[in-house]
């Protein structure tokens, strides 16, 4: 015992020695691997904030939700209208016809608000998704940052109305984002006839697996009436999209692991073979009073782990620095980059870098563990 | 055949590349001091290396007296000193350390290591330079302080190889006088060096320039 807490004392300082000798090969392996260990982060954190994105949207809009979309008819073609087609899904839960007008309207903070025409199929839709207490008027406009039982006055075309003001429910992000939505009844909406429109059903299913039977056989529906022109959008859709992401971020780690691991090997193994050969009289010295290569063998790989975990700790703490920068140029809502509330770069979910980086270090030493078999006697004069 | 009694080389083949240093080499050693000598190149360090174990002969055994029979890792720390040329030291430890460390490998408590190292300092004249790192000691001192390591364990086998290559007559004396009084008993001693100061000390002088080819002797000779 006494003599491994000698040796290991006397090994210790050697590092010491070697990292104050020659501090621009310790610089150099700590920016390598930082540098390494930041992009691999941020390339782990970027795929876990689009899952937690896709996460987001999906609860937001709810796994149970479709919309359609008509796309690129002409005025002149003869078909039926997708409420036609589709008015039977009121049945099944909450149905929404509705047609969206080609055309903006304008409020008085001269902000625009997509125009949408509703039928009469779609007031109990609107009952349901709106909480219509019947207090409001036919012409609405649904918007945030209004205060409540506003009267708001919107131009739409030649035309002018007042709008009530309603919140909106998340579920018309479907239709506009955070855009204003402006609804007015069929029947006020003649004016704008010479307008195209683009016809578009927004459904919300009593139950998420029923949805997946229902989107295939609306589907099926749609290509038995030549409908082949529309866009079917459903968050049960992103769930796949999900997988791809969870997919894509498994394989990602595997190359970019692989990439990262491989160059600190590189440079790793290659200052640790040079600082072997300039110590290799003093090893060998050591290897002549008996003691086992493992001993020598762990100099090395003490001095490489020990660079490698400052490394990997150096670049979390720069990973969280840089997080909100990064991230919100490439994008991300700001909520998400919170690393407060949801941190990508614990420890723990991080278990993978520092396992290969270990692995790496291991791997690095490879070439003094074989250098290490030269007999005492060919080193040593 | 192996005995407790003796080191022996039985028919030892070593080459480096093509060329045979020894051939088929036969010698017994016995306890007390044997000094080889020889021109440079002659294998008089290849010997000493290999019955340390730190080369491996191509062909034939070296017998180590008992409990070591041969050369083995621990044989190499609790049974042997090993004294090289240059480059003898551990240069981050001073010279108390460089002694510890050997003697704890060797399995000796930190209190023998420390009556032992007091007592071998003494006797080469290091007592003031125990704490000195081996950098700030010249080739004399550093030399001294190799044959301290290499006995303070108290070797069965001591191997020294030019121990006295480059000492003026005062550092030999000492050197000289420390093999031939304090030696550990039944110890085999084995010098190589071209050194004819270290031949009065000597049980035994084994000369490898008469194992050269005839040629070759009349050559390093002339």
């Amino acid at each position: 015992m006494r003599s491994l807490i000698l040796i290991f004392v006397y090994l210790s300082k050697d590092i010491l020695k070697r990292w104050l000798e020659t501090p621009g090969a310790v610089f150099a392996r700590l920016l390598i691997a930082i540098s390494l260990c930041l992009l691999f982060l941020f390339m782990q954190a970027g795929f876990v904030l689009t899952e937690k994105a896709v996460e987001r949207k999906i609860e937001s809009f709810g796994l149970n939700t479709m919309i359609l979309r008509s796309t690129g008819f002409s005025k002149t073609e003869v078909r039926p209208s997708l409420d036609q087609l589709l008015s039977s899904l009121s049945e099944l839960g909450t149905y929404l016809p509705f047609s969206s007008l080609y055309v903006n309207a304008e409020l008085s903070s001269k902000k625009r608000a997509k125009v949408i025409v509703y039928n009469d199929h779609s007031i109990p839709g609107l009952n349901s998704l709106m909480g219509w207490d019947g207090s409001q008027g036919p012409i609405f406009l649904a918007a945030y940052g209004y205060p409540k039982a506003m009267v708001e006055r919107v131009k739409v075309w030649k035309f002018f109305f007042d709008a009530d003001v309603v919140k909106p429910p998340s579920i018309l992000r479907f239709i506009s984002l955070n855009d204003p939505l402006l609804f007015i009844p069929e029947s006020m909406a003649q004016a704008f006839e010479q307008f195209s429109v683009q016809e578009s059903v927004l459904f919300l299913s009593d139950d998420s697996v029923d949805l997946i039977k229902i989107i295939e056989s609306t589907e099926a529906l749609l290509k038995k009436e030549g409908f082949d022109r529309y866009e079917l959008s459903s968050p049960i859709k992103w769930v796949g999209e999900l997988d791809g992401v969870r997919d894509l971020r498994v394989k990602a780690q595997a190359i970019g692991g692989g990439f990262v691991g491989l160059l600190i090997v590189l440079i790793f193994g290659s200052i640790a073979v040079f600082e072997y050969r300039q110590n290799i009289f003093a090893t060998a010295l050591f290897k002549s009073f008996g003691l086992h290569s493992i001993h020598l063998i762990l100099r090395y790989l003490i001095d490489g782990l020990l660079l490698l975990f400052i490394s990997f700790l150096g670049a979390v703490q720069l990973a969280q620095l840089f997080h909100g920068i990064v991230f919100k140029k490439a994008g991300f809502a700001p909520d998400l980059l919170d690393v407060s509330a949801f941190n990508p770069y614990e420890i723990s979910g991080n278990l993978y870098l520092l396992i290969l980086l270990a692995i790496a270090s291991l791997v690095s030493i490879l070439p003094i563990c074989i250098a290490l078999r030269k007999p005492v006697g060919k080193v040593l004069g | 055949m192996s005995n407790n009694e003796t080191i022996e080389c039985a028919d030892i083949s070593f080459r480096y590349g093509k060329e045979f240093v020894f051939d088929s080499f036969c010698h017994s050693f016995y306890s007390g001091i044997s000094l080889i000598k020889g021109y440079s190149g002659c294998g008089k360090s290849t010997l000493l290396k290999l019955i340390a174990g730190y080369l491996n002969p191509q062909k034939g055994m070296i017998h180590l007296p008992a409990p070591w029979y041969k050369p083995s890792k621990r044989f190499q720390r609790e049974g042997l000193g090993f004294v090289f040329q240059q480059l003898n030291l551990l240069p981050l430890a001073n010279l108390s350390g460089n002694l510890n460390l050997v003697a704890s490998l060797a399995g000796i408590s930190s209190k023998d290591t420390k009556k032992r190292s007091g007592s071998l300092f003494e006797k080469l004249g290091l007592s003031g330079l125990k704490n000195k790192k081996p950098g700030t000691l010249s080739g004399g001192q550093q030399q001294r302080a190799a044959i301290a390591r290499a006995l303070v364990k108290s070797p069965t086998v001591l191997l020294l190889d030019e121990p006295t290559s480059g000492l003026d007559d005062d550092n030999t004396k000492v050197i000289k006088h420390l093999l031939s009084t304090s030696l550990p008993k039944n110890c085999f001693c084995i010098l190589s060096s071209h050194d004819h100061r270290l031949e009065e000390i000597a049980d035994e002088i084994i000369d490898f320039n008469l194992r050269l080819p005839v040629e070759r002797h009349l050559k390093e000779v002339a």
